[in-house]
This record gives structure tokens, C-alpha cells and sequence, in this order.
């Protein structure tokens, strides 16, 4: 099911709520997170029913490692073996059926291997993979949250309501099919917590406001973008003429697009989660408002970023410095070994990790090597100097200036549907096709762009808007930015029940919406 | 708050049911039986109506077409046809291949039909998956829980309607429809469009012949989609005319930039490709006009370059199949093929109205 | 508690050659907050540097457990001992 479904949101999310809160009243934790995971999978199946099974086999796999290494003694060797084999199914499953490898390798006729593979991607396998094998390192470090939270095995029925904790974490239906990628470090305090459990009408009104603004995000804004976004990388796509103006809207709508799409999703993960009275980690904070990519990427998808870098990027950056360092390299290689390869190799795979295509590839480099960039710029001593006698509001400006353009152009590479493709919209973004046909009428779009820059440049994020009431727990210390004057407090009351309602209103009105295409289409 | 929640939930989950039970789209079996008024057209409402006509057993004969057959009422087909051929016009802009595939496939259970009238637009090039982006396919899917999105302000309206015992529908917009059209035609027939045209031609020239190095199977919206049904209504005795729509010659170079590089190639391919699966079907017929200069070639019978405006060249369009004149067999295929070829690779923008158009000369 | 302020010199010292311009305290209470150079970049080379220095050996997964200087330093003193 999608959040934005009229189904999920009027009658799978009522029955859930009620479910939960009936069965937390009268039957207590275990029964309650036992309902989260059932409610969860009945969420999943439409997905597919061997999607389904594929989810159930990793908890499965996952729980029965982890609770091997937990309970396994450090001395035995095998403790580590069986944890690198858990670790080994995460990440074969999601080669094999996320990048189906196996097709790749042995191409189109290798018989049932590939018709296994051959099926839709499992929707959130990579998230969820992400967050159960996060688990399983924890669980191998000995975080003590785990051996809290997975408690006393004495008996089968504690191994079943253990597991179905378990299921409830990792397949949170808030959280699984995009993300956040959530750490037991953040969800077991929370189950533990004697307010629990308990249905806090403030929890629901919270939960609520962030389902409104996220759905308004995906469904006004963002699927508005999408037809102009379409029509101008189909149109590169095919090696089109393209007026320079309307590639740069094209390229612009991408932007506004992608922002909107996955802000309006985790602002919802984070209402739905609120309303069973959880916290997520915060996802999204102000991406564009951000001084340089670094600062981006503590604020764009910042759970993805964070379990990357704790699994990829630091230990190749403590290898490299560590031999850089024990050899007395020279400063550039020292620099290469410890600064460029880990952070180009960290960037290749968050790039491959939204899919298996050459785009994501040279997104992945275009970022990589801006980040490794940006790194060495900000630690030298010309900047420091200039840093140190610019006007903050001056430097705060040029840096945005310098930091906008190579995103918006990766960004159109990321969702372009070849590299010729991408770089041919380049071209025409910078070309001279003045006398080109127009792809579409630039009026709606235009005005759609300016609302939609406005947002996101003079509005508060909704975890501002909201930081009354803890909406997230913070994954990195993140400034505001903006004007203060825009950062206005939210409570509950008539006033903004009523505003929500009108957001409401207008995403229920376009998520049923045919669009009118009166006489328009050839 | 929760107040305000549990009221939208409500209003919304009862305005659902009401929509579901009274379904004045006609999609589920307990359906409202509503018609459309009598020699209405409903063109792009269409895509709501689909299963009120195709559920409708007085018709006997449908036109499923694009935009370029969107302005045939049923008596205009009715005096080509004959008086005998009950006659709904089931055009939409802009079809795709899923969508065009889902209307054949609820017409396909209306047991009078006798009589199918197609267009063979350029959109079965594309792939079978792709659809209209307005078309609520959601509607004629097998899933039934998507219906949901069907609950939108025109639907409720319609509903209410029902409800208050109006059975009939009809769209109003005959007149705008006519203007929007005149508009158009005014607006494309200036000098300067003609020019611009010209330079897109000129400039397009060394590519326009270029092979695409596509073969039959590789047009899947062709064989696994149109060929399957085209075969099943043969073989229950319906009559199928596959109309192939006229485009300017011009449309191919201008339409190049954001359909398809090689869009000349794959149009004669697909045409290729159709007539070799399906003119050889008992009851199928094909026909196609635009191996003839003088419709395809002249820009002043147009309203746009896939648009044909002329009068005159509309009748004969659907009178061919009065006629059986026209005919694409596969005795005629390679010359067909080869005439519309040349006439495109060789065409100098040409309007009888405005003169003949240099793509230099200025106006 | 002396073996603490030990390492906690010659962790100081460190600090205070990789941050040249850090000049304020350096406690066990000491936080990547509090030191404007220290990025991730610049954690990973003083760790890599206490190490050699300390002799002892950090998992990446330690280093970034870290909460402030204390911990790292309780950490050492722990292999040291």
C-alpha cells in the first residue's frame, strides 16, 4: 500500500490504530508490537506475495544470527562465522534481486534462476536489508540494546513475541518501504518507555499534521512537477531540441520534484510513526537550504547517509589513514588513501544503491568527488581566511550561489534515463536552441516552481514548524537557517485543524483526480 | 483536531460508499444503467463513460480512436455508414497503448457489437506499458481496492445526478469543441508557422530516412496487446476497420525531436508489422491515405501537423470503408510503404492556401 | 585517575598539534562540539594518531562510540592496563 492511498489512509490506518491501542490497553507490549508487525505485513502484501516471503525469510534469517550472537560466547569462533553469514544473505539477497546479477551475469536464458529474479523489485528491500543488517552489527558489537530488547529466551513463546518485536522494528510499516533506516539504539528506549502504549490524544493531533503536510508535499506539489519533469527528459531522452529555457525548467521541476516526493514521504513516515506513539530518526531537514554539499548530506536522506558512512566510509577511511599515516605517506597520497578513495568508493555505492544503472553510477561520481572537494577547500588555509574576515551572510550567500548549480545539474543526471541522455539536457541547458518547438505550456509550470522554490527556501521545515513537540529524533545537530521570523510555532487547535483540512482537501482532490487533458493530447 | 479527522474520515469514507453503490460509471455489476444522450459525443468524458457505452447493447458499432477522430458524432457516422450501424465514438486524446488495450477490452464483452472501427495512431510504437496519464485505469484493472481514487467531485456531482433519477448523460461542449478546432486551424495556418515549419523540415532532412533497426517483434503494443484482440473479434464474426490516421508529412520531422529520432522508420515498421499479422484476418480491413501528396503533403489541410482539418478529406476518411477504396493489403504494402517513404524524405513544405514555403523566405 | 591525566596529556598534545588553532581547555569533557577543526575527516586522523602514539587499538565502530575525550581516554587506559 502507498501512504497516499485513500485505502491505507480511511481504512487500513483506522482499523491499525484501533487494533493497537485496544490490544496495548487490555493485553499489554508484546501483544501490541505483535499487532504492529501483523498490521505491517498485511501492509506489504499487495506488494506481492513473494515479496512478502522474501521479507519474512530475512526477518527470520536476521533474528535467528542475532540471536546467535548474542547469546554465543566471544571465545567461539563460530560466533563470528555465523554473523558474517548473516550479513552475507542481506547483502546476496539484495544483489541478487535488487540488482538482479544473476540476469547480468548470465543473461536472458539461463532459465529459473533468472525467472526468480525476473520478478518487480521487492519494494524497500534495500531499506529494509539496511536496517536488519544495522541490527545485526549492533547485535555483533554487543549493543546493549539488543540483549534488552530481544530479553529473556527462556521459553518458545518468549522466542515468538521476541520475534515479533523484532518484526515490528525492522518491518514498521511507517518505515519500510522508504525509510528512515531506523537503529535499534532509537526504537527499544522508546518501546520501554512508560508512555508507551498509552494513546496520547497529542501524539495523534502531531501524527496528523505531518500525514496533512507530507501528503500536501507528495500529492499537490510533487505529482503536479512530474508531468513537465517527464515530458523534458523524454524529450533529452530522445535527443530532442530543446528550448534552453524549458530545459532549465525541466531540470528545475526535477529538483523541486524529487524534494517534495521524498520530504512529503518522510514527513508522513514520521506523522504515521507518531500516531502509534513512536519517533522515527529524521530523514529530511532543509536539504536546499544547505551551505555546500557536505552540509547537504547531513540534511538530504540522512539515514542512508549515517549507515553508510558508519559501514563503508569510516572503516575504508581508518584503513587508509592508518596505513597512510604508519608509512609516512607524502601528503597527497595520505590525502588520496584516506580522503578521496573511501569517499568516491562511499559515494559509488550510494549511488548504485538506488539501482543498478549507469546514471546512478556517474551521479554517484559527480557527488563523490564534489564531496572529497568541498572537504579539501573547506580545511585549507585560503578559506579559513577568507572564512575568517567575510561577512557571514556574504560568505553564507556565495557558498549556496557556488553550491546550487553542480546539484541541479547531478540531480538531472540521477533521474535522467541514460548518461546521453543527461548530458544531452545539459547541452540544450546551455545551448542555443532559441527556435525549438515548445514541449508544453510553461505558464502552469512556472508559477508551480516559484511556489514550490518558495517553500522550500523561506518556509520552516515541518520538524521546526513542530519542535514543541519532539517530532524526530535528530540524526545530525543541524542549524536552522531562513528567517527567523518564518519560524513560527505550532499547536494544536481549531485554527490549524482547519488549515490542515484545506491541505487535505486538495491532496485527496488530485489523488482522485483524472487530470483534464481536454483536446491536448496528439 | 482529531475532531477535524475523524470528520473529513467520515464524510469521505460515506461520499466512497455512496459513489461505490450508486458506481455511475457503470464499472460493477450493480452498476447505474445510465445512458448517453442520443448522438452525443462525449470525447475526452469518454474515459469516464467507457463502460456506460461498452455496457450499452443498443449500440452495435464503435469507433475507438485519438483526437484526430474525436469530432465524428454518431449521425455523421451513421450517414457513412448506413442507418443500420448504431454508432458510439469512443475517441480520447492522446491514447496509449495500456488504456487504448483496456477500452478494447471492455468492449469486448458487449455481445451486440458488430462493428469495430480503430485508429492505428503512431503510439504503438511505444511500449506495451505505457499509459495516458489522465485515463483511470485504476477503474479496469483487476484490482478492485484502487477504485477508491474514482471518489472525486465530477464522480460525486454524477452520483447525485443519478440519484435524482437523471439517467442520461450528455456533454455540452459541442460548441467549444467546434471553436477550440477553428482556433487551432486559424492559428496554425500563418505564414510564420509555416516558416518555422519549413526550417524544422530542412534542417531534419539528413536524419529524417535514418533506420531505426527495429523488426516486428521488438513493437510488443503490437503483437501482445492489438494482434491477440484484433484475432478474437474476427474470430466471433465482428467487422474490424483499422483506420490509419493521415499525418502531414511534416509531422514526422516535427514530432522526430520528441517522439523518436527514427519516428519515420518505426511508423512504417509497425505499419509493416500490422498488416503482415492482420490484413489476412477474415473481417479485418486497414486502410491508409497518406501515400497521397495531396492530402499529406498540403499543410492547408491541416490543423496541426497530425490534426486533418479539411472537411472534405475527413468524409472520405470514413467513407472508404463504405467504398473498401484505400485498402492496405499485403499485395500493396511495399509500394505503400515506399511512396510515403520518398514523399517525406523528399518533402518541401507545401500550403495550396499560403503558396509554396522556402525555409528561407521571409514573410 | 593519574593514569587518566596521563593519557589525557599526551592526548592533549595531539589535539593540540592536529587543531593549531584550538586554543581553549582540554578536559575530559573536550566534545568535536567544542573544537571548530574537528570534523570526521580530522576524527579519523586523531584517532589513527592516538593510536600510534598510545599504542593501543580502536575498532572503527569504537571510535565512533565515542562521546568525549573521556571515553576515548577510560578506553586506552582499558588496553593499557
Amino acid at each position: 500500500m502507498i501512504f497516499t492511498d485513500p485505502l491505507f489512509l480511511f481504512v487500513f490506518l483506522p482499523i491499525a490504530l484501533l487494533a493497537f491501542y485496544t490490544v496495548a490497553n487490555f493485553l499489554g507490549r508484546n501483544a501490541a508490537l505483535a499487532v504492529l508487525f501483523v498490521a505491517s505485513i498485511a501492509f506489504y502484501i499487495p506488494y506481492g506475495l513473494f515479496s512478502a516471503i522474501l521479507l519474512v525469510a530475512a526477518l527470520v534469517v536476521n533474528f535467528v544470527v542475532a540471536l546467535a550472537v548474542t547469546f554465543l560466547d566471544e571465545s567461539k569462533k563460530s560466533r563470528r562465522r555465523i554473523y558474517l553469514a548473516g550479513q552475507a544473505y542481506n547483502i546476496i539477497t539484495l544483489c541478487y534481486f535488487k540488482y538482479k546479477i544473476a540476469s547480468l551475469l548470465f543473461g536472458p536464458s539461463a532459465g529459473i534462476m533468472v525467472d526468480i529474479a525476473g520478478i518487480a523489485i521487492p519494494a524497500g528491500i534495500s531499506f529494509y536489508t539496511f536496517q536488519g543488517a544495522a541490527f545485526l552489527a549492533d547485535a555483533y558489537s554487543r549493543d546493549k540494546n539488543v540483549a534488552q530488547f530481544l530479553g529473556q529466551l527462556r521459553s518458545l513463546r518468549s522466542v515468538g513475541a521476541a520475534f515479533c518485536r523484532y518484526g515490528a522494528f525492522v518491518s514498521f510499516f511507517p518505515q519500510l518501504i522508504i525509510g528512515p533506516i531506523t537503529y535499534l539504539s532509537e526504537f527499544n528506549p522508546q518501546t520501554r518507555s512508560k508512555r508507551f502504549l498509552r494513546l496520547d490524544p497529542i501524539d495523534l493531533a502531531v501524527g496528523l499534521t505531518f500525514i496533512s503536510i507530507g501528503m500536501f508535499k507528495k500529492v499537490v506539489i510533487a505529482d503536479n512537477l512530474a508531468p513537465t519533469v517527464d515530458i523534458i527528459f523524454g524529450a533529452a531522452q530522445v535527443g530532442a531540441e530543446i528550448h534552453p529555457m524549458q530545459a532549465w525548467i525541466g531540470a528545475l521541476a526535477y529538483m523541486a520534484q524529487l524534494y517534495f516526493d521524498f520530504s512529503g514521504y518522510s514527513d508522513m513516515a514520521l506523522g504515521l510513526a507518531r500516531m502509534f506513539g513512536l519517533k522515527l530518526p529524521i530523514n529530511f531537514f532543509s536539504p536546499f537550504k544547505a551551505n555546500g554539499i557536505i552540509d547537504y548530506y547531513r540534511r538530504w536522506h540522512m539515514t542512508l547517509t549515517r549507515v553508510i558512512a558508519r559501514f563503508l566510509y569510516t572503516p575504508l577511511s581508518v584503513a587508509g589513514t592508518r596505513y597512510a599515516m604508519f608509512n609516512r605517506l607524502a601528503p597527497v597520497p595520505a590525502h588520496l588513501l584516506s580522503l578521496w578513495f573511501p569517499m568516491l568508493i562511499n559515494f559509488q555505492i550510494i549511488g548504485l544503491w538506488h539501482g543498478a544503472l549507469w546514471t546512478f553510477c556517474v551521479f554517484g561520481l559527480m557527488h563523490g568527488l564534489w564531496y572529497a572537494l568541498e572537504t579539501e577547500v573547506r580545511a585549507s588555509k585560503w578559506y579559513k581566511s577568507v572564512k575568517a574576515k567575510a561577512s557571514p551572510v556574504i560568505l553564507g550567500f556565495l557558498e549556496r550561489a557556488v553550491f546550487f548549480l553542480p546539484l541541479l545539474l547531478s540531480l538531472a543526471m540521477f533521474r535522467s534515463e541514460s548518461v546521453i541522455g543527461g548530458f544531452h539536457l545539459f547541452s540544450q541547458m546551455f545551448g542555443t536552441s532559441f527556435d525549438a518547438r515548445s514541449l508544453f505550456n510553461m505558464r502552469e509550470p512556472v508559477m508551480m516552481l516559484t511556489i514550490a522554490f518558495s517553500i522550500i527556501y523561506f518556509c520552516p521545515n515541518s520538524v521546526e514548524l513542530m519542535r514543541r513537540y519532539r517530532p524526530a529524533i535528530m540524526t545530525y545537530e543541524n542549524k536552522s537557517y531562513g528567517l527567523a521570523i518564518m519560524r513560527g510555532l505550532w499547536r494544536p487547535g481549531w485554527v490549524q485543524a482547519s488549515y490542515l483540512s484545506v491541505l487535505v482537501l486538495a491532496s485527496l482532490y488530485y489523488v482522485s483526480r483524472q487530470p483534464p487533458f481536454l483536446y491536448q493530447g496528439f | 483536531m482529531l475532531f477535524a479527522a475523524s470528520l473529513i474520515t467520515a464524510v469521505y469514507l460515506s461520499l466512497a460508499a455512496l459513489v461505490i453503490a450508486v458506481d455511475p460509471h457503470n464499472v460493477y455489476s450493480w452498476g447505474a444503467d445510465p445512458r448517453i444522450e442520443a448522438d452525443d459525443t462525449p470525447r475526452d468524458l469518454v474515459i469516464d463513460w467507457i463502460d456506460v457505452a461498452a455496457k450499452d447493447q443498443s449500440y452495435n458499432t464503435f469507433l475507438v480512436g485519438s483526437s484526430v477522430t474525436a469530432m465524428y458524432s454518431p449521425a455523421y457516422m451513421r450517414s457513412v455508414l448506413g442507418q443500420d450501424a448504431r454508432v458510439m465514438n469512443l475517441s480520447y486524446g492522446g491514447p496509449r497503448p495500456r488504456d487504448r488495450d483496456l477500452v478494447l477490452g471492455q468492449l469486448a464483452d458487449n455481445p451486440n457489437l458488430r462493428h469495430l472501427i480503430l485508429t492505428f495512431d503512431w503510439t504503438y510504437i511505444q511500449n506495451p506499458e505505457i499509459t495516458n496519464r489522465g485515463f483511470p485505469a485504476f477503474l479496469y484493472d483487476d484490482d478492485l481496492t484502487n477504485d477508491l481514487r474514482m471518489v472525486n467531485l465530477p464522480t460525486i456531482r454524477r452520483t447525485f445526478d443519478v440519484l435524482a433519477g437523471n439517467q442520461t448523460y450528455s456533454n455540452t461542449d459541442d460548441t467549444t469543441y467546434k471553436s477550440y478546432i477553428d482556433t487551432m486551424y486559424d492559428g496554425f495556418q500563418q505564414p510564420s508557422q509555416m516558416a518555422e515549419i519549413a526550417r524544422v523540415v530542412e534542417r531534419g532532412r539528413s536524419r529524417i530516412g535514418a533506420l531505426s533497426g527495429r523488426n516486428c517483434d521488438s513493437f510488443l503494443a503490437i503483437n501482445d496487446q492489438l494482434i491477440p484482440r484484433l484475432r478474437s473479434f474476427a474470430k466471433r464474426g465482428v467487422r474490424v476497420d483499422i483506420l490509419v490516421p493521415i499525418a502531414s508529412y511534416a509531422f514526422y520531422y516535427v514530432r522526430q525531436n520528441d517522439i523518436s529520432p527514427t519516428l519515420l522508420d518505426e511508423q512504417l515498421v509497425a505499419r509493416r508489422c500490422l498488416v503482415n499479422a492482420a490484413a489476412d484476418l477474415s473481417n479485418v480491413r486497414i486502410f491508409a491515405f497518406d501515400d497521397d501528396p495531396a492530402i499529406a503533403g498540403d499543410l492547408a489541410n491541416f490543423r496541426e501537423v497530425g490534426h486533418v482539418y479539411d472537411p472534405a478529406i475527413l468524409h472520405r476518411f470514413v467513407s472508404a470503408l463504405s467504398t473498401d477504396s484505400n485498402r492496405l493489403t499485403r499485395q500493396n504494402l511495399a509500394e505503400h510503404e515506399q511512396a510515403v517513404r520518398s514523399a517525406v524524405e523528399n518533402y518541401r513544405t507545401t500550403n495550396s492556401q499560403l503558396g509554396r514555403v522556402n525555409a528561407d523566405s521571409t514573410f | 585517575m593519574s593514569d587518566y591525566q596521563a593519557i589525557l596529556d599526551q592526548v592533549a598534545e595531539i589535539i593540540r598539534d592536529i587543531f593549531d588553532e584550538y586554543e581553549g581547555p582540554v578536559t575530559m569533557e573536550t566534545t568535536a562540539n567544542d573544537v571548530a577543526q574537528w570534523d570526521s575527516l580530522s576524527h579519523v586522523r586523531l584517532m589513527v594518531m592516538i593510536e600510534m602514539e598510545l599504542g593501543v587499538h580502536f575498532s572503527t565502530s569504537e571510535m565512533q562510540s565515542f562521546k568525549n575525550l573521556g571515553d576515548l581516554v577510560r578506553a586506552s587506559a582499558k588496553q593499557k592496563a
